[in-house]
């Protein structure tokens, strides 16, 4: 079951102490101190959450109608009128997956750290925001109520803003942090909404009353705050917004998502996340691959009540889901930084977590996300492991033949692209850890289309062809990377100066080396969870106990059954064959695509990418995302700025403001100056006319009384 | 003659008249002997006089009704009598500095004191007046005390005239109230019925006390005479005095007056928005540190005026702490003023406090700190002072004048800041000369004072007052 | 008989003092200060408070004006000088002298209602002096005590302004001369005949 209280609050709190103590006290620990503390802190909290977890899953089962749920009080926060938020830590089955699978990614990216960071001068400051981001994101899925999940939401921008700044000396890295912070503010906008919509309409903040309140469909046990009909029950309720009568369930949950959606970089909000990979490849592995991209998927889930019951959100997250798979996935293709081809695989595959979550099939998202954080960060620290025996080279079109260099790293890299790919045996157990979780989106997605949800069709059609994409990019970058010819251009020249990373002290030839055993042995510990977290934990996620499991964490309407609908006619489901088999075919044949073309007939695909179809250059530009940004909202919203700083802060605030009225001030001064002239006679005139006016509006005020 | 009344009313007075007259006595026998005892004797006589008046604060009526004390103005009397002392205390170095030595000093702030507590504990007009007289006589020769100074001797003369003139108003008003009323006591004049020659009578003497206060547009002697005035001197008028002279304007408003306050409140609010706009504007300009509180103190006085407009109930309480508060506050800042001495003289433009965080931090702290306090910056004291006064004026209804009090704070800011810039940032002078102990003491614990002590002290003052009040 | 007295002292009362500030030489409004003062105490007298009357007379005329006067003539201050500004402030102060006349009428208009029906100048007693003499030291015993402090402040005022002393003054003093003996006085010297001392 979950662990004793004691080392519940030591997971949840010591990265935050680690984390102050390194990040404060760095100058009398110094680098080696900082980076012990936090590493064994977080190490330890990742061994223990992994081992709370197993007990969870396999230690005895548990009342799949009760729900499972442990809460740790640590200290009132908020306590205002009806607005009560506290400082607590909940367990259960949500927050046990999120803990483990963030302090363990967690744990070993700090052990990676210190063979990536080894030559950086700020070791300390590094751990420390590693640690603080743990602690932060720690917070976020342990909140019990919406506020706390704010502050850690928040608290995981601001690390994840420090630490794609961390080379603060670059400008690309100081531009790419606003870029993210900015960006996320967007979305953040519409979670501080939600969270104030559900305040309005449910009068709590906190997660138990609001969603029993939705279960039973009632608001006896609540105090709403906007007045709604007597017979009103949060299902059928509405209220007005922006001049619309809208049902309350489907304001808050769009509302909400729209922060999700911010957090998780999704279409429309997805352009930081490309110039997020400035960071350090081990914060692009943490943070960008593994656990806060992955936010707003974990708070669609914990609060499925509310898209249960509101179909037009729900069908609004499987089309941003469908269409993010799909879109990340063609401008996989073409991209040719190592890190951005991964940058947008992940934006890919959360596409797939949101439609999954979008569908109904919300155990099938946070499955994903199980696993996707194993492989993926796998495949980030690979690919570090990769820039950082490269001296520091993302390009692509530079590398070539590393593996018989790297052979560690290559077959890590290896066991990555398979599992992400999907690669496994329908109606098996024999796969990889993406086999087992994107195949029950696909077939769900489909099942759920049978039964006739939103989107769910187009869902499962873009996710095949998303996984097509993802096998032949993914394929794509093995090829290119590591194998053919080494590139002629070697990286020591040009690159090397917009890099920027200090290590001029590099004193390697500009052959590849294989990575410390620091960096070697995540990489192994990676590639276990990434072959074997599908395997073991399918029947609890998604199979047959997935009731049991969840025990009440994640809720399904009655007439929700996708996850029950997926398996094939014969066992129960009401999924054709071909569905189990679709997946497996459009990624072979994206493999075969990938091999044709990088592989033997190397150099095709440089001649493809030279001649510059319209379809290339849309995708190798993003779909022009950011430059229709920069047109319209960056423009737009300087020249909006201009217009109030110009005009309206300058001439009219400035100019009656403190200008005006710093002026009025010197010209009252002065006047008052020249009235006080130091002549008896003036003041004794002043006094004896003072008593003259006085005694005039005095009897102007009698006679007026009178 | 009832002397267990008198004694229950008017000890601290008798006791302070006793002594001066000893004073007297004993400076004429000792002459020079005296002088420097004298000043301690003296503080320690106001002190004692403090003590008393708390002592037995419950107060009383005596002389046939002329004179009648209670919590309210024995408390202000035992916080007078205290500033007043204190003012004394720190007077000793620099009167010995400047060669002005001199017994009298010591008689002349005793006697003042006196007229303070005669006026505070007046129930008649004619006791009024001759408060005012005490308290005003001394403080004209005070004004002058440096007789071979020119600037010393034209403050004196000029408050002298003007306060003549004032002294002659609340005398025409006076009669006039006794020529409608038919009776120069408070409380047959509040039975009177309330008439126009009433009210003219009254105009006439809000007039006389508004210039006693130095609130605009009657506080054209102020500039002139702080400037004028020995420091130490000035001291003693930004504190004691003011306070007095501000309860007894409320004493007489409120309780010869309090039922036509419809009749007089537009007066008062008038003189109060004045006092704030020409406390603001006027001190912008000014370098002379002398003169830029005597503008500062012109402004304080209209956000005290506020609380006076509010009435007794809502405003009484208020006036009280804003007034304790300013006058505890003034004495630290004159401390510092007290302590600008170089090598040949005191220096009183603003320039000189150039680089003064260098020099001698601990001033510098306990000036910004005051400074800070005086300008309304939360959490110090002042903020409190001004929370209350506007919180009366809410009360009351009277939303214009506190939004021309706000407005006149911000104006006000720009030159309490440039105080505090130029000490935190301006170049490094020569530090000034060491302070004497008194002064140092006076100015770090009017500093502490500024410093929220006073939400305690406030609490216990409202209740002492009669007010309820509580913050936030 | 009383209304028509009233009438003639309170106008060369009024004159008078309007003379006291419109005379060119200031002499002469010291001395027009002393007739006013007169008339008022002729107005005392009317209302029969005589003690008053004589007090009005020996106080200020006796005492306050002879002082002004001996000080006016001992300064020489150039009064015509002083009167230069006067017509450029004049309709300043006119408004503000009319103003403050109109409201004094006003009051005074307001009068007529409250006018006491009777007035008793000795109140419990024979004369005037003896009225006074009965509260002076009873009822009013403060303000008579406060009054003397008042005039103690006063002279220490004085003195602290003015008294100095200077070195090397010669003054008269009188124990000293009382004091001394024949023997400090006179020596006794043996002068020989065509020597001198």
């Amino acid at each position: 079951m979950t662990l004793p209280d004691p080392l519940i609050l030591f997971i949840v709190l010591a990265p935050g102490i680690a984390a102050a103590i390194a990040g404060l006290f760095q100058r009398f620990i110094g680098d080696r101190v900082a980076m012990l503390v936090t590493t064994i802190t977080v190490g330890s909290a990742g061994i223990l959450s992994l081992y709370q977890l197993f007990a969870y899953a396999f230690g005895g089962h548990h009342d799949a109608h009760h729900h499972f749920q442990h809460v740790i009080h640590l200290a009132r926060w908020i306590d205002v009128g009806q607005f009560h938020a506290d400082w607590a830590i909940r367990v259960d089955a949500m927050s046990i997956v999120m803990m483990a699978v963030i302090t363990s990614v967690s744990g070993l990216v700090h052990l990676y750290s210190w063979g990536y960071m080894s030559e950086d001068p700020h070791k300390a400051r590094f751990f420390s925001y590693l640690s603080l981001f743990t602690f932060m994101m720690l917070m976020l899925v342990t909140g019990d109520n919406l506020i706390q999940i704010f502050f850690g939401w928040e608290g995981v921008g601001l690390a994840s803003y420090l630490l794609i700044g961390f080379w603060f000396h670059k400008d690309s890295a100081n531009s790419a942090s606003i870029k993210a912070f900015v960006t996320n503010r967007v979305g953040d906008f519409g979670l501080a909404l939600g969270i104030m919509a559900a305040f309005f309409v449910f009068g709590t903040v906190e997660l138990n009353p609001m969603l029993e309140a939705i279960k039973e469909n009632t608001f006896e046990h609540v105090a709403p705050i906007v007045s709604f009909a007597e017979a009103a029950t949060p299902r059928d309720a509405s209220i007005d917004f922006l001049g619309y009568g809208v049902p309350v369930l489907e304001l808050i949950g769009v509302l909400l998502f729209i922060g999700a959606m911010g957090k998780s970089a999704q279409f429309f909000l997805h352009v930081w996340l490309p110039d997020a990979m400035e960071g350090p490849t081990p914060v692009s592995a943490l943070i960008h691959a593994a656990t806060m991209v992955t936010a707003g998927v974990y708070l669609v889930c914990l609060l499925s009540p509310i898209y249960e019951y509101a179909p037009y959100a729900s069908g609004f997250i499987a089309l941003i889901g469908a269409v993010t798979a799909l879109y990340a996935a063609t401008v996989g293709m073409a991209q040719n930084d190592i890190k951005r081809v991964i940058a947008f695989s992940t934006c890919s595959q959360l596409g797939y977590m949101f439609f999954a979550a979008g569908v109904g099939a919300y155990q099938a998202a946070m499955f994903h996300l199980f696993t996707h954080a194993f492989f993926k960060a796998l495949l980030f620290l690979g690919a570090g492991s990769v820039i950082h025996g490269m001296h520091h080279e993302q390009d692509m079109r530079r590398m070539g033949g590393v593996a018989k260099y790297m052979k560690i790293t290559y077959a890590a890299m290896l066991i990555g692209t398979i599992a992400i790919i999907g690669l496994g045996i329908p109606h098996t157990k024999f796969g990889f850890a993406g086999f087992f979780s994107k195949d029950a989106i696909i077939e769900t997605a489909f099942a759920a289309g049978i039964s006739g949800v939103s989107f769910a069709q187009l869902a499962f059609w873009f996710g095949i062809i998303a996984a097509l994409l993802t096998s032949f990019y993914s394929w794509r970058l093995i090829y290119m990377t590591f194998h053919g010819p080494m590139a002629e251009s070697n990286h020591h020249d040009d690159a090397h100066e917009d890099d920027g990373h200090e290590d001029d002290h590099h004193a390697h030839g500009g052959k590849p080396h294989e990575s410390p055993l620091v960096m070697l042995v995540p990489l192994i510990l990676l590639s276990v969870g990434a072959v074997f977290a599908g395997y073991f934990f399918y029947d609890a996620f998604v199979g047959h106990h997935y009731e049991e499991f969840w025990s009440g964490a994640i809720y399904a309407a009655p007439e929700n059954h996708v996850l029950h609908d997926k398996y094939d006619v014969a066992h129960g489901g009401i999924n054709p064959g071909w569905v189990f088999w679709a997946p497996l075919v459009v990624t072979i044949l994206g493999f075969l695509i990938a091999t044709f073309t990088y592989l033997f007939n190397r150099g095709l695909g440089k001649r493809i990418a030279d001649t510059g179809g319209p379809l290339h250059a849309l995708f190798a530009n993003k779909w022009y995302f950011d430059e229709i940004y920069q047109a319209t909202f960056v423009r737009g919203t300087k020249v909006l700025g201009d217009f109030f700083w110009k005009v309206g802060d300058r001439k009219i605030i400035d100019g009656f403001g403190p200008d005006g009225l710093s002026g009025l001030a010197k010209w009252g001064a002065s006047r008052l100056s020249a009235m006080h002239t130091g002549y008896l006679y003036h003041y004794a005139f002043v006094i004896l006319g003072a008593a003259a006016v006085f005694g005039a509006v005095i009897l102007i005020n009698v006679a007026g009384a009178n | 003659m009832n002397w267990d009344e008198i004694f229950a009313a008017a000890t601290p007075e008798l006791y302070l008249a006793f002594a001066g007259l000893i004073a007297v006595v004993l400076g004429a026998v000792l002459r020079e002997r005296f002088a420097t005892v004298s000043i301690k004797a003296g503080a320690l006589i106001l002190l004692g006089a403090c003590a008393l008046s708390l002592f037995n604060i419950e107060g009383g009526v005596a002389f046939n009704g002329l004179w009648e004390t209670d919590r309210f103005t024995n408390l202000a009397k035992a916080v007078c009598y205290f500033c007043a002392g204190v003012a004394l205390l720190i007077a000793e170095p620099y009167l010995v500095k400047e060669r002005l030595i001199r017994y009298e000093y010591a008689l002349l702030v005793i006697f003042a004191s006196l007229g303070m507590g005669i006026t505070l504990s007046a129930n008649d007009l004619m006791t009024l007046y001759l408060g005012i007289e005490t308290l005003s006589l001394s403080s004209y020769v005070l004004a002058a005390f440096n007789r071979d100074s020119q600037r010393s001797s034209e403050a004196g003369l000029k408050y002298f005239v003007l306060g003549a003139l004032a002294s002659g108003l609340i005398l025409y008003g006076s009669s006039l109230v006794y020529g409608f009323s038919g009776s120069t006591n408070y409380d047959a004049i509040a039975q009177a019925e309330f008439g126009i020659g009433l009210v003219f009578g009254l105009v006439l003497l809000i007039t006389g006390l508004a210039f006693k206060v130095s609130a605009a547009p009657l506080h054209v002697w102020t500039p002139d005479v702080y400037e004028g005035a020995p420091t130490p001197v000035v001291a003693f008028f930004a504190s004691a005095p003011k306070l007095a002279s501000m309860v007894v304007f409320a004493t007489i408003l409120f309780e010869a007056f309090g039922n036509a306050i419809d009749q007089w409140q537009d007066v008062i609010l008038i003189i109060s928005g004045a006092s704030m706009l020409i406390g603001a504007f006027g001190a912008l300009r000014q370098t002379n540190l002398k003169r830029l509180f005597a503008y500062s103190s012109i402004g304080n006085m209209g956000y005290a005026l506020i609380a006076l407009a509010a009435g007794e109930d809502i405003g009484g309480p208020a006036l009280l702490v804003y007034m304790v508060i300013y006058a505890l506050s003034q004495l630290g800042i004159f401390g510092v003023l007290l302590s600008m001495r170089r090598r040949g003289g005191m220096v009183e433009d603003i320039s000189e406090l150039s680089g003064l965080s260098s020099t001698m931090p601990w001033l510098a702290v306990c000036m910004t700190a005051l400074v800070f306090s005086v300008a309304g910056i939360p959490p110090l004291g002042g903020f409190f002072g001004k929370l209350v006064v506007f919180q009366a004026g809410v009360e009351a209804g009277l939303w214009p004048i506190v939004i021309i009090g706000v407005i006149a704070s911000v104006v006000s800011l720009g030159y309490y800041l440039r105080i505090i810039m130029i000490m935190w940032g301006g170049d490094k002078l020569a530090p000034f000369e060491n302070m004497s102990g008194t002064v140092g003491i006076t100015v770090s614990a009017a500093t502490i004072l500024a410093f929220p002590v006073f939400t305690v002290v406030i609490g216990w003052m409202m209740s002492l007052a009669g007010g309820s009040f509580s913050l936030g | 008989m009383e209304v028509i007295a009233f009438s003639i002292l309170s106008a060369i009362v009024l004159i008078a003092a309007f003379c006291v500030i419109a005379a060119r030489n200031p002499v002469h409004s010291v001395l027009f200060l002393i007739l006013a003062f007169f008339t008022s105490s002729g107005l005392l007298v009317l209302i029969g408070a005589e003690f008053l009357a004589m007090l009005l007379i020996v106080v200020y005329v006796g005492a306050v004006a002879v002082l002004f006067l001996f000080v006016v003539m001992m300064l020489d201050v150039d009064f015509v000088e002083l009167k230069q500004g006067f017509l450029n402030y004049a309709p300043f102060g006119g408004v503000v002298a009319l103003v403050f006349f109109a409201e004094i009428a006003l009051v005074a208009s307001a009068m007529g209602a409250s006018r006491p029906e009777t007035f008793d100048a000795s109140p419990n007693a024979e004369t005037n002096v003896e009225a006074i003499g009965q509260v002076m030291y009873t009822d009013y015993l403060l303000l008579f005590q406060i009054s003397g402090i008042v005039l103690l402040i006063a002279m220490i005022g004085a003195i602290v302004l003015t008294l100095r002393h200077r070195p090397g003054v010669r003054r008269q003093s009188v124990e000293e001369q009382t004091g001394r003996k024949r023997a400090d006085a006179v020596e006794l010297k043996d002068v020989r005949p065509g020597q001198g001392i």
